[in-house]
């Protein structure tokens, strides 16, 4: 028995009855596993808000391992040349394919002095494929000890983890040599 | 002890229940992953109060959980009642519920029996979440345009009595307090009607509440209403095939 | 996905337009190098590379509805939470996959909206219904096992956003596999009720796992842009067999029977006869296998399959419904980021 939403929904086709609306605007968002670690980038999400794009920050990338810190901001402050003075975060992705990596803090005058004051001051004749700078004052920080990310109930009913041991006996229980052995190869391994 | 800890657990079951049924046709993917998020978070605390139970009554989780009959089930009626697929409803219950949930998981952390004490206290850190999740999305419907206002506005005052029956004690709760057990100031409607006051406010809305007589007779003394014959129904369909099976 | 004649001719007009360019980037991605989306790239890679994108994410959230319908009904506390997470775990899939085809110059919403008016398509296989609790088992345990072997390929693609997204949707396909996998096994070594439950849907499910890699290889599979551009690093037919060769002899060991089946326009089956060929050749170790009923895919792919409407209608109403939602909120008076 379908719940009344997915019951029968209406069968329309043809235009939509209304026109498209604006896009959000697109915010990345960085995770930081733990406090010895530095903040890595985790993705992008459209919001119109900076509230809102915390709220679905937190829920949807603050969820997929420990995290005890959350950055959000909106995408073209990261990228942006302009800005005010002040301190600024900035990022390096080192190879194109890499995730943006939090390397350090600069004291600049604009988001492209930042971009040049990381160059200088934090990664020198490294090569690196791009850099991301943000002012401070840019970017919403949920910092999980005032404001909890990670939950402490238990979180296994969604993790390949909280499955292994218990499939491993259930396989053992109806075990015939061979056929689970093919099943059992490398590269399904390689993926967990 | 059972009975309370039913109703609160029972609560938290039906409407993370029903708020998982949006999980994939929210109107916004983000908000969609934000809201199944809370809905599992509900799930799980039910799943932990039922664990609670227990070690009381010593039968099995999914036992308590699936295997009562509709009396038996202690939740109050907001929890079931159809949001008719209405976004603005969805907020408005879940207005009412959050933080009657953290407001009352705040008190059951000063009971005297510590193996609930210290399992309200963790869960209220993760309730916190839920009321400043549902808060920020009335400010953002109450003020986004006139047509949401009107919305939000009808939301919360269809659902506004229904909030009211969430202060339905079950049987022994006075019991409960009687013997020092429970630490229940008389201002538990009060705290939660400021609170969602401030938030209405801020948000250019008004509530219409209004406290439930003495003797109301409701969800939390296995009352129910077809709403909840629905959601037991859905609840109990794979179940009931064989409920002694393992699935 | 399949490359139009339209895209080939671009590839031509690629070669012609700016053949230094286009030689340099087909070096770079032949020998392993990954392409940003503000990278130079040739028009043709970027209209397959967001069709790409663009299919993978509407497959999710339309994958999301008919294991949706059992979120509620779930037997089980661990079940229902389950449930719950895999379905949301595709709803952040589609996310993901939007934001990386929107960065290739297409709006969420145009996406949705082609979605929904039937301008764009999704993967074959929702378009089957999912009538029993053992279809929800086989739908996690088939469909996201298949999707595990193609992502895993796709993870060593040339479009930086894109295998970052694979990855990321990898660790939760495992989840949902090894949860389905629970699921299955459980079912297998439950009452015989239960086990003829789990045989009927595997019975509904074998077929369209087996399509889900997509048809059969053209002969000039790898000169075509997909793989000559390290788009798809691996053939249908190859990840096909890699399935069989895994799911087989793993089905089999539960006691399940592999049928070859047919079925009537609902997509329920009418015939199940145990695939003859269903054996290890002896000298590659593959597993010789019934093809799927093409015509049926062909047929359930252009429109006439038992759930086409249904899915299409859910998610159409679900656009509907909340655009009043997206209206009132893009307007919010909180537009400037602030610190909580």
């Amino acid at each position: 028995m379908l719940s009344p939403a997915r019951n029968n929904p209406p069968k329309k086709t043809g235009d939509l009855p209304f026109p498209e609306v604006d896009a959000f605007p697109i915010w990345e968002v960085f995770t930081q596993k733990k406090q010895t670690d530095e903040h890595v980038h985790a993705g992008s999400l459209s919001a119109p808000t900076a509230s809102l794009a915390q709220q679905f920050a937190r829920e949807h990338y603050g969820q997929d391992q420990v995290c005890v810190n959350l950055w959000v901001g909106c995408r073209t402050d990261f990228i942006s040349d302009v800005g005010e003075s002040g301190t600024y975060e900035v990022f390096v992705q080192w190879n194109s394919g890499d995730r943006h990596l939090h390397v350090g803090t600069v004291q600049a005058s604009s988001g492209q002095d930042a971009k040049s004051k990381c160059k200088s001051q934090i990664l020198g004749d490294k090569p690196h494929n791009s850099i991301w700078s943000i002012a401070v004052s840019k970017l919403t920080v949920v910092d999980g000890e005032q404001d909890l990310i990670w939950r402490t109930t238990d979180q296994t009913y969604r993790l390949a983890s909280g499955y292994s041991r218990v499939v491993r006996k259930k396989w053992d229980a109806i075990r015939e040599s061979g056929a689970v052995d093919t099943y059992q190869d490398e590269d399904l391994k390689e993926t967990f | 002890m059972i009975n309370l800890l039913l109703s609160v657990a029972d609560d938290k079951l039906f409407l993370g229940h029903r708020n998982s049924d949006w999980t994939g046709i929210a109107p916004i993917l983000e908000a969609d992953i934000a809201f199944s998020s809370l809905a599992q978070d509900d799930i799980a605390h039910a799943s932990t109060i039922y664990e609670l139970i227990s070690t009381i009554n010593g039968k099995d989780v999914d036992q308590i959980a699936f295997g009562r009959t509709a009396e038996e089930y202690l939740c109050a009626s907001i929890v079931t009642t159809s949001d008719s697929f209405n976004w603005a409803a969805a907020i408005a219950r879940q207005f009412y519920c959050n933080h009657f949930d953290y407001i009352r998981l705040q008190r059951l952390g000063k009971c005297s029996w510590e193996p609930l004490a210290s399992l309200a206290k963790r869960l209220t850190a993760e309730q916190a979440i839920h009321v400043g999740h549902v808060s920020s999305w009335v400010v953002h419907l109450g003020t986004g345009n006139e047509d949401s206002t009107t919305r939000m506005q009808e939301a919360l005052d269809a659902y506004a009595p229904l909030g009211a029956m969430l202060f339905e004690k079950p049987d022994g709760f006075d019991v409960l307090v009687s013997e020092g057990i429970l630490t229940q100031p008389d201002d538990f409607y009060a705290t939660w009607k400021l609170v969602l006051d401030e938030v209405a406010s801020s948000a250019g809305l008004s509530l219409n509440l209004e406290q439930i007589p003495d003797d109301f007779n409701g969800g939390r003394t296995g009352h129910h209403d077809e709403d909840f014959s629905a959601s037991l129904a859905e609840l109990h369909e794979v179940f009931s095939e064989d409920p002694s099976a393992s699935w | 996905m399949s490359a139009s004649a339209n895209v080939e001719v671009n590839v031509n007009d690629c070669a012609k337009a700016d053949p230094k360019k286009l030689a340099k980037f087909e070096a770079f991605v032949a020998g392993g190098g990954l392409i940003e989306s503000t990278d130079w790239m040739p028009e043709a890679y970027r209209t397959l590379m967001l069709r790409m994108a663009e299919h993978h994410a509407n497959s999710e959230i339309v994958g999301a509805l008919p294991e949706g319908e059992w979120i509620t009904r779930a037997p089980s506390l661990k079940r229902k939470l389950a449930l719950t997470a895999k379905v949301q775990d595709e709803v952040g899939h589609g996310q993901m996959l939007y934001e990386v085809a929107q960065d290739l110059g297409k709006s969420r919403n145009a996406m949705l909206r082609d979605l929904i008016t039937g301008v764009t398509k999704y993967h074959n296989c929702f378009n089957y219904p999912c009538p029993t609790w053992a279809d929800v088992c086989m739908i996690a345990w088939l469909i996201d096992g298949a999707a595990i072997l193609n992502q895993g390929t796709l993870a060593h693609g040339s479009f930086g956003p894109y295998t970052r997204t694979m990855r990321r949707i990898n660790m939760e396909e495992a989840f949902h596999f090894k949860h389905g996998e629970d699921m299955v096994l459980t079912l297998m070594s439950g009452t015989k009720k239960q086990k003829q439950m789990a045989q009927a849907a595997f019975d509904r499910w074998w077929g369209p796992s087996l399509a889900f890699f997509g048809p059969n290889d053209r002969p000039d599979e790898r000169e075509r842009p997909a793989m000559r551009w390290r788009m798809k690093t691996a053939t249908n037919d190859e990840l096909r067999q890699k399935f069989v060769n895994r799911f087989a002899p793993a089905a089999m060991a539960t006691g399940l029977v592999i049928n070859v089946c047919t079925k009537d326009e609902d997509g329920l089956v009418t015939s199940a006869t145990s695939d003859p060929l269903l054996k290890p050749d002896k000298s590659t170790g593959n597993w010789n296998f019934t093809q799927p009923d093409w015509d049926e895919f062909f047929r359930v792919i252009r429109g006439n399959g038992p759930c086409n409407k249904e899915r299409i209608a859910l998610r159409r109403f679900s656009y509907e419904q909340g655009e009043w939602v997206r209206r009132a909120i893009l307007n919010g008076s909180t537009s400037t980021p602030s610190t909580n």
